[in-house]
């Protein structure tokens, strides 16, 4: 605490620095969030080199390659219109990733507002805030996103709006509760009767201190979000075809269930590997930026 | 008569990630039927390890037994198998312990938390059980119409009476009472003491009494063991330890103690740092704190000197300062 | 206790009404005409106008609001676009399947996820909990539609034991269930688990064993129940999560419930079918939720105890201040 202010008065940029650093260095003694990160981060990497990596382009069709089985040429096997599937996949993992990451980015900024407002105000505004964000958390979250896809219609923006409106609620809650957490420190009183403006206060005290549980929180819903999306475009809303999507290459496998099983398997393995990923990653952020919280 | 507990050579220790923790490092007592010994000392000094060890309460690993020997009622109790372990612990040798706000089971009604060392203990039904937690709240003061109430709706020093309630359900020959006042405040203190006294001349139970507050000892106990950095330095009768004070520590120990017999301008602190378990000092193992610390006390290790029948000194100087002290206070 | 639930139960309406506003507005902005997709498209000027009017779409937003909830309170929903039949019928109809798969998928959940929870925190750090919490982590990274298909792949078409869709018998009910139950489970496991291992460490377990109970008793009797407090304050997410995921396990069985209905009717674009299943659903949820809450007060006594000493705090200030302002 001491230290706290202490660094705030000599605006001493240094802790922040080893802070980030101890996070790093304790994340990397845990070895299956590190096999995690890295697969994170060769996603990202396929997700941005899909044209280069992908080895057909994914919408060429071949009516004389319809539903082959993985070989050589096929890794993991073609589809109904004989498209390459890994290709198909490569891409989707693209647009699942973009969707996601757009709604994590809306809903980050739209919940991490409402609560930090609502954190920093109180009263009757808080009161009512927050009980909005309990009862649109009671609906359960996929229902919801099908309600307001249905509304808003399909495609990659509408999509991630209507995911990013289901994780507003969690980002809100977050948030506040962070607000709340630091509001009656002593550092914040200091900076205050410093003479220091609420939007400075909250930029340069009240974000550095909610960083660490946003970065979790978002890492993962970046999965929990690819999973909403998926099931979207399984449905037939979100992402429509041809477009590439996860879910919506399972949706149009599904009536060849009975005697083909790539399409429908594979998105699906590409989805658990991703999730996973993310999940652990997640959790290892948590244990690593909270060494209390473990044990 | 023979000995009730015998403890032998004791030695505890905990495997950690920072170092070997040496927690108890060799301490013998003997205890008879219907004695109350003291066992006094410092934080960290190994009391509670030498509690735990005797009800084998101790989590193994991080914990080990590295040798010595429990005697308890003719049983090695570091040897006996866990099945008959379990039908000790609480009925022949039972715990008090030191804080009775999560001493209890928050869910559980109190006089169900009694009645269940009864019904693992005796041949009972439950509501004969259950009438006898009864009766052993009102021996402690608490009204058995709360036999149903939840450990939230006591005070602290009442939930410590339904602590000793249970430890006395089934009338142990030993109890083990871990500092029982240190949690409570000073009135209440009182008042659970006297308790304690009173239970035990009606029920002859022996008690070990580990507590940091020789007031509290003269108080209570009539045998007296001081504790340091996991040695008995010091052992003997009430008499022997308050009136013929040998061992250095022990002297300490009443300097830092509030009198009201004498006028004190200020207490005396015991200097230094407290014990280092992971790296004991070499030699005497108070002689970096120890005020008489001559060279010799940092390269031999003391023996047990026994001053007078019944009150050995672990220092290399006992017999100087027996002599000395006795010697002062005449 | 009464006043408990009392209070619980009055602070549900506030949350129906949100949820119905909710529902309401999303209703309000979506694409389609009601009078279009009631009447048909070939409606003169005139009777488009007329035929607005008559529906109250001309009314202020909120006037149409109130007149929504007035309806709801009637159990009127208003009508399918498709089959023109009342929406309330056709879930009522189906509300039985679908609760009942629920409630089997929360019990299969809640059931398995608490033994594997206890199981992996009495054998902290040994095979067992490693292979439970990894297992339990790659079925939480399943989208649960995924599952479904693969089980499909599995149990019907490879070995053929269980058929693919439909419920003709009580067959047809285990693939939906287990689908339904797999995917919350992990994090059922992981609560019991981390909620176990530390109520183990507490000092009230250390006196349990010093009564010389067996471990079977500690666990089961004195450290269970406080572990199973943080497990239920997450029943009513995962049943959120559960019926959530219903509708779209549900379209893939083919199972004739509402999240079946619901599917047919985001493809047909059939709005007043499903908001009401939503609605429905929803609802459903809060209920439950409910219920919980109302189940936690019973499990955690210190939370009645904190509703009574809230209380009878407030009543002795009141006291207190009118003795102030007599003196």
């Amino acid at each position: 605490m001491k230290n706290k202010k202490a660094d705030f008065l000599l605006g001493d940029g240094t802790k922040k620095h080893s802070q980030w650093l101890d996070v790093w260095s304790r994340l990397r003694k845990n070895p299956l969030a590190m096999i995690c990160l890295i697969i994170v981060i060769l996603l990202i990497l396929v997700a941005i080199f899909a044209p280069l990596i992908s080895p057909y382009p994914y919408a060429k069709q071949n009516p004389g390659e319809k539903m082959l089985y993985p070989s050589w040429q096929h890794l993991l096997g073609t589809d109904n219109y004989g498209r390459d599937l890994l290709s198909r996949i490569l891409y989707g993992g693209r647009i699942s990733l973009l969707v996601s990451v757009m709604a994590v980015v809306i809903s980050l900024i739209v919940g991490g507002l409402i609560g930090a407002t609502a954190g920093y105000y109180g009263g009757g505004y808080d009161t009512t805030i927050m009980r909005i964000m309990d009862i649109l958390m009671g609906i359960p979250s996929f229902l919801f996103a099908v309600c307001i896809s249905a509304a808003l219609g399909t495609g990659v923006v509408n999509t991630a709006v209507a995911i990013a409106i289901t994780g507003v609620p969690s980002y809100a809650r977050l948030v506040r509760a962070s607000v709340l957490s630091i509001k009656g420190n002593e550092f914040i009183e200091a900076a205050t009767a410093l003479g220091n403006t609420n939007m400075r206060i909250i930029l340069k005290h009240v974000i550095p201190n909610v960083l660490s549980p946003l970065i979790v929180q978002s890492t993962l819903n970046i999965g929990a979000f690819i999973m909403a999306i998926s099931g979207l475009s399984f449905v037939g809303l979100g992402v429509q075809p041809p477009t590439p999507e996860w879910g919506s290459i399972m949706s149009s496998g599904r009536q060849y269930i009975r005697d083909f099983y790539p399409i429908v398997t594979f998105p699906g393995v590409a989805i658990v590997i991703t999730l996973f990923a993310f999940n652990i990653l997640g959790d290892g952020l948590r244990d690593a930026m909270d060494p209390k919280l473990k044990k | 008569m023979s000995e009730l507990l015998d403890i032998r050579d004791l030695v505890v220790e905990y495997h950690t990630e920072v170092g070997t923790v040496h927690a108890v490092n060799g301490i013998s007592i003997q205890m008879k039927t219907g004695d109350t010994l003291g066992f006094v000392g410092e934080t960290g000094a190994g009391k509670t390890t030498t509690a735990l060890s005797i009800l084998r309460l101790l989590q193994i690993p991080p914990a080990r037994f590295a040798s010595g020997e429990i005697w308890f009622d003719g049983k090695d109790l570091l040897k006996v198998s866990e099945k008959e372990m379990r039908s000790i612990r609480g009925s022949e040798i039972a715990m008090i312990f030191q804080d009775p706000m999560t001493a209890l089971n928050p869910v559980i009604p109190v006089g169900q938390q009694i009645a269940e060392v009864l019904i693992q203990h005796n041949e009972i039904t439950k509501a004969q059980s259950w009438e006898m937690a009864e009766k052993m709240l009102e021996k402690v003061g608490i009204p058995a119409a709360r036999a149903n109430n939840y450990p939230h709706q006591f005070s602290g020093g009442m939930k410590q009476r339904v602590v000793i309630a249970m430890a006395l359900a089934c009338t142990p020959k030993l109890i083990i009472a871990d500092e029982p006042t240190t949690a409570l405040d000073v009135t209440i203190q009182a008042q659970i003491l006297d308790m304690m006294k009173q239970l035990k001349e009606d029920s002859g139970t022996s008690i070990l009494l580990i507590t940091h507050d020789l007031g509290v000892v003269a108080e209570t106990c009539d045998k007296v063991a001081i504790v340091y950095g996991g040695e008995v330095v010091e052992y003997g009768s009430l008499e022997q330890i308050f009136d013929r004070t040998t061992h250095p520590y022990t002297v300490c120990l009443f300097g830092a103690l509030p009198s009201l017999d004498k006028k004190v301008d200020m207490l005396t602190p015991i200097e230094g740092q407290i014990y280092d378990a992971i790296s004991p000092p070499s030699g005497c193992r108070f002689h970096p704190r120890c005020p008489h610390a001559a060279e010799e006390c940092s390269k031999k290790v003391p023996d047990v000197v026994e001053v007078e029948p019944g009150h050995p000194v672990r220092c290399l100087y006992a017999n100087r300062f027996y002599a000395q002290n006795a010697e002062g206070r005449r | 206790m009464f006043r408990f639930i009392l209070k619980r139960v009055l602070l549900f309406i506030p949350t129906i009404l949100g949820v119905l506003f909710i529902v309401f507005t999303i209703n309000y902005y979506t694409p389609s005409d009601p009078v279009y997709a009631t009447y048909g498209t070939n409606l003169t000027q005139e009777e488009y106008e007329q035929k607005r009017d008559e529906m109250g779409l001309n009314d202020p937003f909120f006037v149409q609001f109130f007149n929504y909830v007035k309806n709801a309170a009637r159990l009127d929903l208003g009508s399918s676009y498709n089959n023109k039949r009342p929406v309330m019928d056709q879930i009522l109809e189906r509300a039985p399947k679908t609760l009942l798969l629920g409630a089997i998928g929360i019990t299969i959940t809640v059931v398995i996820g608490i033994l594997c929870g206890i199981v992996s925190a009495t054998r902290q750090k040994s095979g067992l909990d490693y292979a439970l919490t990894t297992i339990s982590l790659i079925l939480a990274s399943m989208p649960n539609f995924w599952l479904g298909l693969m089980l499909i792949i599995v149990f019907s078409q490879m070995l053929g034991w269980l058929p693919a869709t439909g419920i003709k018998n009580w067959t047809g009910w285990i693939l939906p269930c287990i689908t339904l139950g797999l995917g919350p489970l992990a994090n059922v496991v992981r609560i019991t688990r981390s909620s176990m291992l530390d109520v183990i460490r507490q000092d009230y377990i250390r006196t349990a064993r010093s009564k010389g109970l067996t471990e079977r008793q500690i666990i089961y009797k004195h450290a269970l129940r406080n572990a199973l407090i943080p497990v239920v304050t997450v029943i009513g997410f995962m049943l959120s999560m559960i019926m959530g995921g219903s509708a779209v396990v549900e379209g893939i069985f083919s199972f004739p419930g509402i999240g079946a209905m619901l599917m047919s009717a985001v493809s047909l674009a059939d709005y007043p079918l499903i908001m009401g299943s939503v609605l429905f659903i929803s609802l459903f949820v809060c209920v439950v939720n409910l219920g919980v809450d109302i189940l936690y007060g019973f499990i955690d006594p210190r939370i009645k105890a904190q509703y009574v000493t809230a209380k009878k705090v407030k009543k002795a200030a009141a006291r207190n201040g009118k003795e102030g302002s007599l003196a």
